[in-house]
């Protein structure tokens, strides 16, 4: 019993740190002490623990070819083509803009996931929206948001689509039979709210001027990058059709950019390597090992049967309350220690295959939404801090965060509706 | 009289023609373009520990530089265009803080400002119609303030 409680007291302090970052401590030394700690704590065998870590290679090798991707992508400046490409054919329009700049964050967001678009195409519009003298936050807004809404478009528009994939496995015809409808639903309804949001402050013209290119730019590295771009992104469909491991088209497609950009002498492999978050392997390798933990423990089993009585046998409120649970507890923690718990409370379910794919893909879905309210957390606490400096008076900011708060729980309910349809 | 002109990123030339209309002989214009670091530390606060920060600070600060000097171009010009002695000053910080200072220090016997940046966003009148900006420099201002509502006049 001592020990039970012992683990369990191992992982809740895990997920607090996680949260609350005392000391400003990094998420991944939590996950990694959480880690060490269930291992010193006899919760986890150290055999166990590397043949989870083991097991998880796919994810690993796709996590570390989209950061590479994304970082020569960067140096090669297609995140600044795409940028004036959208303020070009916005043709002065700031409505027209902000369409584009949805378009541009939807497509980067589905063949480079979701981080690529919230992380590097947001400085980007940031800087172009500012030197055109337009209202630089629906354009924050705009790529913050479509980056979460379009990442269940593919398995490769979003890591934790990887991860919850290693786990149960599926082809793409599944995955789109469950989350294409509700992608290009979210995706619609995103783009339509925010600009309906905006109107007012889009109303206005902007002149074109000859972007600021940066010095080190070179057309053959970004025609070559977006060539193979190309190829990376038609490859990630060819592969989920016969069901490669998505890390070799991510491994693969990075060292073809790479070689490219190396011959080119545009870059260098430790500029690289300074834009890679190698913090995250150590992040997603110590969650790996306290949920198998606290699977160990039972304890994911006992919150999966939790779920399916909570459920009471109905299947549409079980998605609902998988796809709820998993972004809800998304936000409180993180979405790749709640996809991994969400995972492993699964496998333990007595399920027919639909109705196991389908809370699958409602976990997943909830996941790769879920931020979205961490965005409209983190955004909110933006708000909040403009509303304390406007004394309480900026009411239409405050509108905005209300609708914001209404906009991801009713997608959670859509999606879920969209995804039990297909049971 | 030296007026200080606070103008924000799009509508300085309508300033400038609205304080021409008050202007006597000998008037001097500070035309005041503040670079709002707010945002930037906003986006900032976007990345977590978990995704390393890239090197586009230059670049944002690029951006940020040639808006703010187009602005006071254009308000610049249409200063010259009505024969007003006018001089520019572009400046980084919290708009509101960096206003009350620069009037100070520069013992402006007048500071002009419109009461919002977009005034087509926001209501006409009633609370919502003075931004944070206005609101500030209206309370801590050291000297008499000039709030702009939206222009009646004809656009240049």
């Amino acid at each position: 019993m001592l020990h039970t409680l012992l683990g369990g007291g191992i992982f809740v302090a895990t997920l607090v740190a996680i949260m609350i970052r005392p000391f400003k401590l990094n998420e991944a030394i939590a996950a990694a002490a959480g880690g060490a700690l269930m291992l010193l704590g006899g919760f986890i065998r150290l055999d166990e623990a590397l043949s989870v870590l083991a097991h998880e290679w796919n994810t690993f090798g796709f996590f570390l070819g989209l950061m590479l991707i994304s970082a020569v992508a960067e140096e090669a400046g297609i995140f600044e083509a795409l940028a004036n490409g959208a303020a070009r054919w916005g043709r002065g329009s700031a409505v027209r803009l902000y369409l584009a700049v949805f378009a541009v964050g939807a497509t980067i967001s589905i063949f480079l996931t979701n981080d690529a678009t919230a992380l590097i195409l947001t400085p980007v519009v940031y800087a172009l929206v500012t030197r055109l003298r337009l209202p630089v936050l629906p354009f924050m807004f705009a790529c913050t948001f479509i980056a979460d809404t379009a990442s269940f478009v593919l398995p490769v528009s979003n890591p934790i689509n990887i991860i919850i994939q290693n786990a149960f496995g599926s082809s793409l015809g599944t995955f789109l039979r469950y989350l294409l409808l509700p992608s290009l639903v979210a995706i619609g309804l995103n783009a339509a709210l925010f600009l309906w949001l905006f109107r007012r402050s889009l109303a206005q013209k902007y002149e074109l001027q000859q972007p600021a290119e940066r010095k080190t730019r070179d057309p053959r590295l970004l025609l070559a990058s977006s060539c193979i771009l190309g190829l990376i992104a038609v490859s990630y469909v060819l592969g989920s059709i016969v069901q490669w491991p998505l890390s070799f088209i991510a491994l693969g497609g990075a060292a073809m950019m790479l070689i490219t950009a190396l011959s080119l002498r545009r870059i260098h492999v430790l500029m690289i390597a300074r834009r890679i978050s190698w913090s995250i392997f150590l992040f997603i390798g110590g969650m790996f090992v306290v949920v198998q933990a606290v699977e160990n423990l039972g304890f994911t089993a006992a919150f999966g049967s939790a779920l399916i009585r909570l459920a009471g046998g109905k299947p549409f409120r079980a998605v609902l309350l998988v796809a709820g649970g998993t972004a809800l507890g998304s936000n409180l923690i993180n979405n790749v220690p709640m996809s991994l718990v969400m995972v492993s409370a699964l496998q333990h379910l007595p399920l027919s295959t639909p109705a196991y794919h389908s809370l699958a893909f409602a976990a997943m879905f909830g996941a790769d939404l879920g931020p979205n309210l961490t965005t409209v957390g983190s955004l909110a606490t933006m708000l909040w801090l403009m509303i304390l400096r406007r004394k309480g008076l900026e009411v239409s900011t405050w509108a905005y965060f209300k609708l914001g708060m209404i906009f991801v729980p009713a997608l959670i309910l859509i999606g879920s509706l969209l995804i039990w349809v297909r049971l | 009289m030296r007026i200080l002109c606070a103008i924000g990123i799009r509508r300085g030339s309508e300033l400038v023609r609205q304080v021409a209309t008050i202007t006597r002989e000998g008037d001097e214009l500070v035309l005041l373009h503040v670079t709002d670091t707010g945002p930037r530390h906003d986006l900032d606060r976007l990345r977590g520990p978990l995704h390393p920060h890239h090197e586009r600070h230059d670049e944002l600060d690029a951006a940020e530089e040639e808006a703010g000097k187009a602005t006071l171009k254009e308000a610049l010009a249409e200063a010259g265009r009505l024969g007003l002695a006018a001089a520019e000053r572009l400046e980084r910080g919290r708009p509101e803080q960096v206003i009350v200072s620069l009037a100070g220090e520069l013992t402006a016997q007048l500071v002009v400002l419109h009461a919002r940046e977009s005034p087509q966003a926001h209501p006409r009148v009633g609370p919502p119609s003075v931004g944070h900006t206005a609101r500030f420099v209206v309370d801590h201002s050291p000297t008499t303030v000039l709030l702009l509502r939206e222009s009646s006049l004809p656009k240049a």
